[in-house]
């Protein structure tokens, strides 16, 4: 009898893991930087988005949220690239804009590879706006500075971002 | 040998129950959803995005006198159509566009400027660091050069303290302000940047405003 009852258990135990949200709800995105927006032109390089302007360029990439990968769930951000410029850094930032009567926006500190930093760059901005409730119903995007043309080192590079949620 | 068969096939069948039962809890628990969940939106209309053709048919049946109003005014817009507007559709998107997103509520509304009583009140409180505070100032001055020719702003003030800075601004209106934002949210500065601008009496003359740059990071990462 005890066979059986733990047979049971050990049957309905497993599935219950298997399928219940909380515990398999854990998932990550993975984000091209060719789905990004500048003012100006973007080059499609081999390892991302990139330009051959003499200053910073601002880039914006949607965060689409869904009622199953919320902002507020996020607990990584990964920016991805190709810093190339002796005297710049790629930076990033998670921002959101505010959906109110008002205008208005909100962006987190910008983390920065560093001006003297040249190689493959991963940017984990702060995501202190994007899990404040207070903005769960704003529009989240990244913003993404790539740094200026190096005459030596030529274009940096964006390749995109991740997120993950636990 | 026919008994442990039959006993193995006793505790398939038991473990395939258990697993069935499993299967059934799980996916009930998955169901529910708890009210005053972190992550669920909190206004009625968003509630019911997710809604399935079948809810919506029960929809239909509890809110029957919203669904006949809203009938009756497609029916108006219909037959008076002077300006050859399709009033009917218009009403029809605004109450899809109800329907599936939740809408600015005056309770967000007021939570953000209630947050930047916070962001004011935030900066206020501190004391002024006058070498970093005049450093950052000028950092400000520069960033915000080039974002003032293109978004046809004046800066009218800068008052840094110890890692925050208010800006003062001028647009020529607010609709200018409105439409570029951006460019003193997104500045060279690698400091956290939050910007609201209420609607104004007078739309058509000049603007001010307020963006308050949040350096606390930057500062406590630096030597």
């Amino acid at each position: 009898m005890k066979l059986y009852v733990g047979s049971f258990l050990v049957g309905m135990v497993a599935t219950s893991i298997g399928l219940y949200p909380g515990l398999s709800q854990a998932a990550w995105k993975r984000v091209e930087s060719f789905s990004c927006r500048s003012e100006s032109p973007l080059f499609a390089q081999g390892d991302g988005v990139s330009h051959n302007s003499s200053s910073d360029r601002y880039l914006f990439c949607s965060f689409e949220e869904a009622d199953t990968f919320t902002k507020t769930s996020v607990t990584s951000l990964n920016l991805h690239g190709r810093d190339r410029s002796t005297a710049r850094g790629a930076r990033g930032a998670a921002c959101v804009t505010l959906w109110s009567t008002s205008a208005g926006g909100i962006c987190g500190t910008y983390q920065d590879s560093g001006n003297a930093f040249t190689g493959e760059y991963g940017l984990t901005p702060s995501l202190s706006i994007w899990s404040n409730p207070i903005y769960g119903n704003d529009f989240a995007y990244v913003s993404v500075i790539i740094p200026p043309y190096d005459a030596v080192n030529g274009m940096s590079t964006f390749r995109g971002y991740s997120v993950i949620k636990p | 040998m026919s008994v442990p068969w039959r006993t193995a096939a006793r505790l398939a069948a038991v473990l395939f129950a258990g697993a069935l039962g499993g299967g059934v809890g799980a996916t009930a628990i998955a169901q529910y959803k708890p009210t005053g969940h972190e992550y669920e939106p909190r206004t009625p209309s968003s509630t019911v995005r997710d809604l399935r053709s079948r809810d919506m048919l029960i929809l239909a049946g509890e809110h029957g006198d919203v669904l006949r109003r809203l009938s009756a005014l497609e029916d108006a817009g219909a037959s008076s159509s002077a300006n050859g507007d399709d009033a009917a559709d218009v009403v029809r998107r605004t109450a899809e566009r109800t329907l599936a997103m939740p809408e600015p509520t005056p309770e967000h509304d007021r939570e953000l400027q209630a947050e930047r009583e916070n962001w004011a009140r935030a900066h206020a409180d501190e004391s002024k660091d006058e070498p970093w505070a005049q450093k950052t100032a000028a950092d400000v001055s520069n960033a915000l050069r080039p974002a003032a020719e293109r978004a046809r702003f004046v800066v009218r003030s800068i008052d840094c303290r110890t890692t925050r800075c208010r800006v003062e601004l001028e647009w020529p209106s607010y609709a200018v302000a409105a439409a570029t934002f951006g460019e003193v949210l997104h500045t060279s500065l690698s400091c956290g940047s939050a910007i609201l601008l209420d609607p104004p009496v007078d739309p058509t003359a000049p603007y001010r405003g307020w963006v308050m740059y949040d350096c606390e990071e930057i500062r406590a990462a630096s030597p």
